[in-house]
């Protein structure tokens, strides 16, 4: 039965556990340029938030985004919205990948095979939640390795029955992890919980793009940086059940990743610009 | 904590003040927000600034920094004109009905009995009137006048003290709008029926002031009107600042206490033999009258067969201090700037990032002819020699740095704000040469007493016979065991503090602990039943001191008959048809029963046990009243911080009139320092953060030093989100970046616009997130009684660099 994550906003109070407990499992450096040996080496820059980790990179598959509001009645507000890999049913990213490095696992995660990147970027350019990112590797003078990375939703940890690491370790069950009806039913139920005090609370993810990772929010999506709606372009679709078979059988599977290029590089729209909390009404 | 985390979940109401729960606290937010969703609490936050916690609470209050008990006391006031206090309770369970003696008085800010020349107060003169005894040895009683009528009853003079404390007063003194205030005392008063039950948790935001252990008074005082002491979901929830900070008061890592909150000795005639020394210490009525019990097998366990009743139990050999002498924090530090004192062990501690006016601590230590530290990284502490602007060359401290084993490279326990002990195992080996810290104190003593011996000196003698028979390699349980004590008639662990004797018959390193290892194979620290009995009483799960009581006082659960308030609070219960004492036949059945174990003689009649269900207090009741315990009165009375925008609106006494002033011209003023600010805590680092800004995960979640905003202040000073600006104080000034925020907002402080603003002081120059210590700006000067240094409220300016 596919499982989800389930993010319940209204009980997340932004200690960032999460984003620690995933480096840790998944091994991940801190984003920090230079040698923590050496005398120089820098963090990314100041940006007047706690939000430090601003976008996703190939060493931060989560993060909590934050923002702050002025609240109707002169105060405010302080939003807290974990965010990862959605972990679409209509996953953008498994379609558009040319050498099938991205699958979907038996317990529904959308899982990227590192081995089998080629680092072609085109998950990079398709996701409309902006999550996997290029990792570049020097392997030489002048010789790059590229590898995209992302969240894969702690396949190792739920395959072993565990659950992922963010869930793991979430004080208040912010992050909840089981059988996806069950998380839905949650969901459902707490939105009716809290309507009368957050009348702005909604499910995200219950059909966007298909279905994805589930989000209780109080406020707009644009506030926790997730697009008001998220389907996969026509083009998308049209690549994955027609020019790619099509492709494979005219130019071969070695050429497949050219052809692909041409494809998402002429073929596909300019992606929409993920909202800016600040744009929001 | 009187009750505990897991009791957080009972809660109707949960006032947190002087605390980030969610930040600093996280695990607490599971309990709460279970109580919300399940039961519908409230989550009240009144704090200086909208932080996380506040982002999940149903009230938010604004308060000004150092201005709890004008708040508390509004809202003592607020209950006492609205008839919103719980009766039966405050009448049967608190001090309320006792009758105050003539001496007592209140003008002006000053209660009566002040000296000006030693800054002191005479307690003698809050006396109660007693009832006459004709036993010299029987417990004391105070006159009572239970109608709550006679002018000089506690319950009128509280009530007299707080109607000065009005809602347009405490706003212009607190900065909190009024309609905010009513929001808050209307909230948390709802708890004062006997079927609702509120928590007040506090942290650190409480105690650092120079008011600070009366800012706890009064969160006590209003849990004790309200009825929410001894009732779960109920308690004052003092929230600890690291996870054995309890332990280390349980076991006396304070200058004036010995193990289990007993007064250490001093050098002067009252204690000059031990039988004068437990005579003193030895109240009347109370718990407390087992003190001698305590104390000799306290200095069984420390000198064994060395104390013997002959020595007094080797009472000679423990340290004697000089009772006009402090030997707190700021007192160390200002010995050592004088040069007195010329060795320091620090001990996970870190004076130049956590000291107050840390500028001056750092340069203290210049003095020291040595110094040790135990730690996992070089800290500011170890590096002090080479801090920035020092001169290496002219230090002439010869500086030690001992590896310290991290939590999870050893097994031991830590005692929770729950006073639970909790036993945790070693996961992982040493890394190099790290030792647990056990480990070093063990080789430490051992090489001493080896440097000692054959020395005939008197004051060398505790020293040699102090017991060391841990056996190696040392570990912990060896040393549970000896705090836990033995009956030496039979050899066998005791399994209460209840069978402690006098005689030295018995020994307990801390009486409090006793229980916790009852049987050679069986050390209750390591129990981990997860199941719940009731009401968030997880019985089966390490060990709470006392005898693994979850929610002390819980004899005000019930009523005087012993029935409980309400089916929802319940948690012990009289059972008449429950079988009796055994030892006293013929007193026949009956006997306390249910969830949690009794704080009190559970087979005492309900009548008997009702009169005194606060059995440490010598005259069993809630203290509404402290006629002992607290320098500076017997009610909370508001005064300013050392360093405030304004005058005290209450009385002409602007400072706490017990405190001592250190560096009188240190002090800034408003209109050099127009700026209120606080100090802070982050979720991503822990303490000076040593640990945290040295672990590349967690100093990449806030890797630099701030100051927080508003937006306003900001906009009046020309200040661009996220560029440098200079902060100063009357100490020094730092260079940090600024976090302009919605979460801080100016306050109307005695009508006109006061800025606030905050700063972590998790920073320092060592580890790899590195910045300016906001203690340069703090200053030293400490709370009236417990001496804790008033970081939380003092006087800065800030400009653009």
């Amino acid at each position: 039965m596919a499982k989800t994550l389930y993010i319940d906003t209204s009980k997340c109070m932004g200690c960032r556990g999460c984003e620690s407990a995933c480096k840790q499992w998944n091994d991940l450096p801190a984003n920090i340029k230079g040698d923590l040996k050496g005398e120089k080496f820098e963090f990314l820059p100041f940006n007047g938030t706690y939000q430090t980790k601003t976008a996703f990179a190939h060493q931060t598959y989560t993060m909590v985004k934050m923002q702050e509001l002025a609240a109707d009645d002169g105060g405010v507000k302080w939003l807290f919205g974990k965010r990862q890999c959605m972990h679409c049913a209509e996953a953008t990213c498994m379609m558009v990948c040319p050498v099938d490095a991205i699958s979907r696992t038996p317990e529904g995660a959308v899982y990227l095979d590192k081995e089998k990147c080629v680092g072609c970027g085109y998950c990079v350019q398709n996701c409309p939640f902006n999550v996997p990112q290029l990792d570049y590797n020097q392997k030489g003078i002048g010789i790059w390795e590229k590898k995209s990375s992302k969240c894969n939703l702690c396949a190792d940890r739920v395959q072993n029955g565990l659950i992922p690491a963010c869930a793991k370790t979430c004080p208040t069950g912010a992050i909840k992890f089981g059988d996806r009806e069950e998380m839905l039913a949650l969901a459902k139920e707490r939105v009716e919980q809290l309507k009368p005090k957050f009348p702005g609370a909604r499910i995200y993810g219950e059909k966007e793009v298909g279905g994805t990772v589930l989000y209780l929010l109080t406020e707009h999506p644009g506030y926790y940086g997730l697009p008001e709606s998220a389907v996969v372009p026509w083009q998308v679709r049209f690549w994955k059940y027609f020019a790619r078979p099509v492709g494979e059988l005219a130019v071969g599977g070695g050429l497949l990743v050219i052809l692909a290029g041409l494809f998402f590089n002429y073929v596909m729209p300019a992606k929409e610009t993920p909202h800016h909390a600040e744009g929001v009404k | 904590m009187t009750n505990g985390w897991t009791d957080l979940k009972e809660t109707d109401c949960a006032l947190i003040i002087g605390s980030n729960a969610a930040e600093n606290h996280p695990i607490s937010f599971k309990w709460l927000t279970k109580a919300r969703d399940e039961r519908g609490a409230k989550i009240i936050v009144v704090d200086p600034r909208f932080t996380r916690s506040a982002s999940k609470a149903d009230v938010y209050a604004p308060m000004r920094s150092g201005t709890d008990i004008a708040f508390m006391g509004g809202m003592i006031n607020y209950i006492l004109q609205n008839n919103l206090y719980w009766k039966d309770y405050v009448v049967n369970y608190t001090n309320a009905a006792f009758i105050v003696g003539e001496g007592y008085d209140f003008k002006d800010g000053m209660f009566s009995g002040y000296d000006p020349k030693t800054r002191k107060y005479d307690a003698k003169q809050w006396d109660f009137e007693m009832e006459p005894q004709a036993d010299p040895k029987a417990a004391p009683k105070a006159k009572t006048d239970p109608t709550l009528s006679h002018p000089r009853c506690v319950f009128n003079l509280l009530k007299k003290h707080y109607s000065r404390y009005d809602l347009d007063t405490v706003s212009r003194v607190c900065g909190t709008p009024k309609e905010k205030l009513e929001e808050v005392y209307r909230t948390y008063a709802e708890t004062g029926k006997p079927d609702k039950s509120g928590v007040i948790m506090y942290a650190m935001g409480t105690t650092q002031h120079t008011v600070g252990s009366q800012n706890v008074r009064s969160y006590a005082m209003v849990q004790l009107l309200l009825g929410n002491i001894g009732v779960p979901g109920g308690g004052v929830a003092a929230l600890r600042g690291e996870s054995n900070v309890q332990g280390s008061t349980d076991y006396a890592l304070l200058f004036h206490l010995l193990p289990g909150y007993i007064n250490a000795p001093n050098a002067n005639a009252d204690h000059a033999t031990l039988e004068a020394y437990l005579k003193k210490e030895t109240p009347k009525g109370g718990f407390k009258t087992n003190t001698p019990k305590w104390v000799v097998s306290m200095l069984k366990a420390w000198f064994g067969d060395a104390a013997t009743k002959e020595n007094e139990f080797g009472y000679h050999w423990l340290p004697k201090k000089d009772p006009k002498k402090n030997y707190s924090w700021i007192a160390l530090f200002e010995a050592m700037y004088n040069g007195t004192i010329k060795g320091l062990w620090t001990w996970g501690e870190n004076p130049p990032v956590s000291g107050p006016n840390c500028t001056k601590e750092a340069k203290a230590m210049e003095n020291l002819d040595w110094l040790v530290c135990v730690d996992l990284f070089e800290s500011e502490t170890a590096a002090f020699w080479k801090r920035p602007g020092a001169d290496p060359a002219s230090i002439k401290t010869e500086v030690f740095l001992l590896p310290a084993c991290s939590s999870i490279e050893k097994s031991g326990t830590v005692s929770n704000s729950a006073r639970m002990t909790q036993y945790r195992w070693q996961a992982v080996q040493p890394m190099g040469e790290s030792k647990p810290d056990l480990d070093i104190i063990y080789e430490l003593f051992a090489k001493i007493r080896e440097l000692y011996k054959g020395s005939k000196a008197a004051k060398d003698q505790g020293i040699l016979n102090l017991t060391w028979d841990y056996g190696h390699p040392i570990t912990p349980e060896a040393v549970a065991k000896e705090i836990n004590g033995r009956d030496l008639t039979t050899g066998k662990l005791m399994t209460s503090f209840a069978n402690l004797k006098d005689d030295g018959t018995t020994t307990s390193g801390c009486w409090i602990y006793c229980g916790m290892f009852p049987d050679e194979n069986k050390y209750r620290a390591m129990d981990r039943d997860p199941a719940e009995k009731a009401k968030g009483i997880f019985p089966g799960w390490a060990y709470s001191w006392p005898v693994n009581r979850r929610i002390l006082y819980n004899r005000c659960s019930a009523d005087p008959a012993g029935k409980p308030w309400s089916e929802d609070k319940k948690i012990v219960w009289w059972d008449p048809n429950a079988p009796g004492d055994p030892a006293k036949p013929e007193d026949g059945p009956g006997a306390f029963v249910g969830y949690d174990v009794t704080d009190f003689n559970k087979f005492l009649k309900p009548e008997k046990s009702a009169a005194a269900p606060f059995i440490m207090q010598v005259l069993g009741k809630g203290g509404l009243y402290a006629n002992t315990g607290m320098n500076e009165g017997p009610f909370p009375e508001h005064y300013e911080p050392w360093e405030s925008p304004m005058k005290n609106a209450f009385s002409s006494v602007q400072l706490n009139p017990v405190v001592k002033v250190w560096e009188p011209d240190k002090q800034g003023s408003p209109d050099q320092f127009p700026i209120v600010c606080t100090t802070f805590r982050l979720s991503e680092h822990y303490q000076t953060g040593t640990l945290t800004r040295n672990q590349p995960w967690l100093a990449e979640l806030q890797p630099y030093m701030f100051i927080e905003l508003s937006e306003e202040l900001a906009a009046e000073k020309g200040i661009k989100q996220g560029q440098k600006v200079k902060v100063s104080s009357a100490r020094g000034e730092i260079e940090v970046y600024a976090m302009i925020t919605k979460r801080w907002k100016p306050m109307e402080i005695d009508g006109r616009t006061v800025h606030c603003v905050g700063m972590p002081w998790h920073y320092g120059f060592a580890a790899i997130a590195k910045g300016e210590s906001a203690n340069v700006l703090t200053p030293h000067i400490g709370d009236g009684n417990t001496m804790i240094p008033e970081y939380k409220a003092f006087l800065v300016d800030i400009k653009g660099v």
